[in-house]
């Protein structure tokens, strides 16, 4: 090795972001727990992202999450088959792709880890959107197994008196739910314990994704979506918090020390959507290539929700589910976005419209106008599935974003 | 509704969609307000005074307007109906009702009031779940819909305009099921598309003149020689109006004798309870007898539903047909194929674009090719001997 490739290899491995084989320590070790957990008599719970999982902990139930598996097999190449699996069973090519890879899972332990473990319930939340209850109750008949369905109703210009009644009276039922799917009762003071916990590793994630405000920014979207698995899957949980004060040390070590993410950085942006999980190596090199930095994003903000007041837990926490990013009006998202832009100074916006996710997709056209309209900058469009690689076009996507690029240096 | 005015309803046109009917109420200075889902009660807009008005396609395949607002994942049938909002064509309503019906339906009217921005536009919240405290929160949504509409139109709904809203519509399911009846008997003297289309025009119809029309054509049916179809099909999906699609697709030969759709038999399943309170009867009629994939964890009653429908109509096979995208019925059409097949009843499923007249040849090749496969009268006939 010469000393120029020598130099380069310590650039890289400067540059590299440290925590994130704490990250895959604490990931497998989770999976561990949550595959053997029948093995100990722990109760296991599938749920989806948006849904409250702080009960769960209070319970000592493992959530697991098909969605977080869904983008594993996708980031692994492995979505298309295990969705054909469900294609075989009749299930559209439209469905969500999340949906079809876990159905293709559940029938055949496919994935990169052998599929998930079986649940003994499960628990659905529809705050990102309506596809999930379809896809639980046909798990629910799959697996013979009772389902909760927490029905959060869309908010527009706020949560209205009756509406957020009708969220905590399902909190509460929740619980009850909870009581009879375990035989324990509720322990208020451990719930209590878990919320705040949960409070804390959102209170440090927001602060890591906070981190990309600075010039250059030490970490891209791109590390954040691998990097968010244990703020979706983990919190509530010990684990979560040191790692997290881990990888927040090291994000402020890296500002302090001017370490880019990018080298060169000349662009940063915003993203828009579930990443295109099977694409993110060729996309980071594209970026990296164009040293355009994508900044922030709305897809892992979405799990930094500050508007639980710890003196009202159940009420306050009720009240975040419901208003979370996907489920509020346009006017809503647009001020969230417009403010992300603001705060990360972006150049512009890259929209990813995704085939499977229809609530993050639609209203696109018009947000990207209204940005365009309220911040002066320009926003991109690209079409692609978060997991089913066979609808992407990647020469397509590829030169539409470098043309973007150039349009923006 | 004469033959000929039918024969106008099956060619329908997107501009026929401000009928002579809502042309007179308006010139008479009555408002009219449009909405979609059938989760919002019609009775309650009437009572108000108003002309409830169901926004529908009529089978407009153009979307240019729309797909600069939704993108082609989105359902093609909202795109259609947005299309139809930012071109003007419904620039005679005075208000809008938006449901969270679908995901796909509520975004569309969430680009509605962006783009058209309606004099009126309510958000009519409806839970997902019939409960307890779903119903509560329903009631809670309709009491804010009937105190929008009065502050808004300056029109009080008493309870007795309530009652009898809610009359004139029990009135009109009393009367949809006799026309069921007609399309069930072994020779249907009422097709498919004649029902689509009775349905077209009557929900942008007060229930009391709906009703007159219903009973015009029934008795004339009544009267009629029946034809016996080649076989006797049960359609069921989400909303769909184009009956000049359902029309060819009969004209195959066989009858559609049966439905369980959106701009069909299902409109007329939520039916208010006996009681004292005609609103929460109306909040308990309606989230109890929805009938639609957008329900949680009712897919048993909705498949007994069909199944008994099917059964007593004495089918030859089932045809679901949605369109692309739809999640909702993408699910509820595997299992549904599956169960009912399970139960002996052939299923087809036809997924397609909403009003792609391109794609009818394929669409017809298919229903073709099932109406082989189930054999028609003579699979019947061997299946009950």
């Amino acid at each position: 090795m010469g000393d120029g490739e020598k130099a380069d290899k310590a650039e890289k491995e400067r540059r590299r972001i440290k925590s994130t084989e704490a990250m895959r320590e604490l990931m497998t070790r989770y999976y561990v727990d949550a595959k053997t957990a029948g093995e100990r008599g722990v109760k296991v719970a599938w749920i989806t992202s948006g849904g409250p999982v702080e009960p769960l902990w209070c319970f000592d139930v493992i959530p697991v999450y098909p969605e977080n598996h869904g983008a594993m097999c996708g980031a692994a190449h492995m979505a298309v088959e295990l969705a054909e699996k469900a294609e075989e069973r009749g299930f559209s090519r439209d469905i969500c792709s999340y949906a079809r890879c876990d159905f293709g899972s559940a029938y055949t332990g496919g994935g990169p880890i052998g599929g998930l473990p079986r649940p003994d319930f499960l628990v659905c939340c529809n705050n990102i959107c309506n596809t999930v209850v379809k896809w639980y109750e046909e798990l629910a008949r799959y697996f013979q197994v009772p389902l909760f369905i927490f029905d959060t109703p869309f908010v527009r210009g706020g949560l209205k008196e009756h509406a957020a009644a009708y969220v905590l009276r399902q909190m509460e039922e929740y619980f009850a739910f909870l009581e009879g799917a375990t035989g324990k009762e509720m322990d208020e003071a451990r719930f209590l314990e878990v919320a705040a916990r949960s409070l804390e590793a959102i209170s440090l994630w927001k602060d890591i994704l906070s981190c990309a405000e600075n010039v250059p920014s030490p970490m891209t979207c791109f590390d954040a979506f691998i990097l968010m698995a244990p703020v979706v899957t983990l919190r509530g949980t010990e684990g979560v918090i040191s790692f997290y004060r881990g990888l927040l040390e090291e994000m402020r070590r890296r500002v302090e020390e001017g370490i880019a993410i990018i080298p060169g950085e000349r662009l940063r942006l915003l993203w828009d959507n579930i990443p295109i999980w099977y694409e993110m190596r060729n996309l980071g090199r594209l970026f990296m290539e164009e040293r355009a930095c994508l900044v922030a994003d709305t897809y892992t903000n979405a799990w930094t929700f500050d508007r639980v007041d710890v003196s009202r837990p159940m009420e306050s926490l009720a009240e975040a589910y419901a208003s979370v990013y996907l489920n509020i009006d346009l006017e809503s998202m647009l001020e969230q976005v417009v403010a992300l832009a603001g705060r990360f100074k972006v150049d512009g916006m890259i929209m990813h419209s995704n085939r499977s996710c229809k609530p993050y997709s639609l209203g696109q056209f018009d947000l990207a106008r209204m940005f365009t309209e309220r911040t002066g900058l320009p926003a991109l469009i690209i079409e692609a599935d978060h997991t089913d690689s066979r609808v992407y076009d990647r020469s397509d996507v590829e030169t539409r974003i470098r043309h973007f690029l150039d349009l923006l240096a | 509704m004469t033959r000929e005015a039918l024969a106008e309803e099956l060619a329908g046109q997107p501009e026929g969609l401000f009928t002579e009917y809502v042309r007179r109420w308006k010139e008479s200075g009555g408002k009219v307000i449009g909405y979609s889902c059938l989760i919002a009660p019609v009775e309650l807009v009437e009572a108000a005074g108003l002309l409830p008005y169901r926004i529908k396609a009529l089978g407009s395949a153009v979307t240019e307007l729309a797909d600069a607002e939704m993108s082609l994942y989105n359902c093609s049938y909202c795109r259609s109906c947005l299309q139809l909002g930012l071109d003007g064509t419904y620039s005679f309503l005075d208000g809008v009702i938006e449901t969270n019906g679908c995901d796909h339906m509520r975004a569309m009217f969430e680009n509605w009031m962006h783009r058209v921005d309606p004099p009126f536009f309510h958000y009519l919240k409806a839970p997902h779940y019939l409960r307890d405290d779903a119903l509560e929160y329903f009631l809670g949504g309709l009491e804010l819909l009937k105190r929008d509409l009065e502050e808004h139109f300056g029109s009080e709904v008493t309870d007795g305009a309530l009652e009898r809203a809610m009359e004139e519509r029990a009135r009109v399911r009393e009367l949809w099921r006799d026309l069921c009846r007609l399309r069930e008997l072994d020779l249907p003297t009422v097709s498919g598309s004649e029902a689509l289309a009775l349905e077209i025009r009557g929900s942008a119809m007060l229930s009391s003149d709906y009703a007159s029309l219903l009973e015009d054509f029934i008795r004339e049916r009544e009267r009629a020689e029946g034809r016996k179809p080649l076989a006797r099909l049960m359609f069921c999906g989400p909303a769909t109006d184009e009956v000049a699609w359902f029309a060819e697709l009969e004209a195959m030969g066989a009858a559609v004798v049966a439905d369980a759709l959106c701009f069909g038999t299902r409109a007329f399943l939520p039916e208010p309870p006996p009681g004292d309170d005609p609103l929460r009867r109306l909040a308990e009629g309606y989230l109890g007898n929805l009938f639609c994939p957008r329900m949680y964890l009712e897919y048993g009653r909705r498949r007994d539903l069909i199944l008994q429908t099917a059964r007593r109509a004495r089918v030859n096979g089932v045809v679901y047909l949605y369109n692309k995208f739809c999640d909702l019925h993408g699910v509820d059409s595997a299992l549904l194929r599956r169960d009912l097949e399970r139960e002996g009843i052939p299923v087809l499923v036809l997924e397609k674009e909403y009003s792609a007249r391109a794609d009818l040849g394929r669409v017809k090749t298919r229903v073709q090719a099932f109406l082989e496969r189930i054999g028609g009268e003579a699979a019947w006939k061997g299946a009950s001997s």
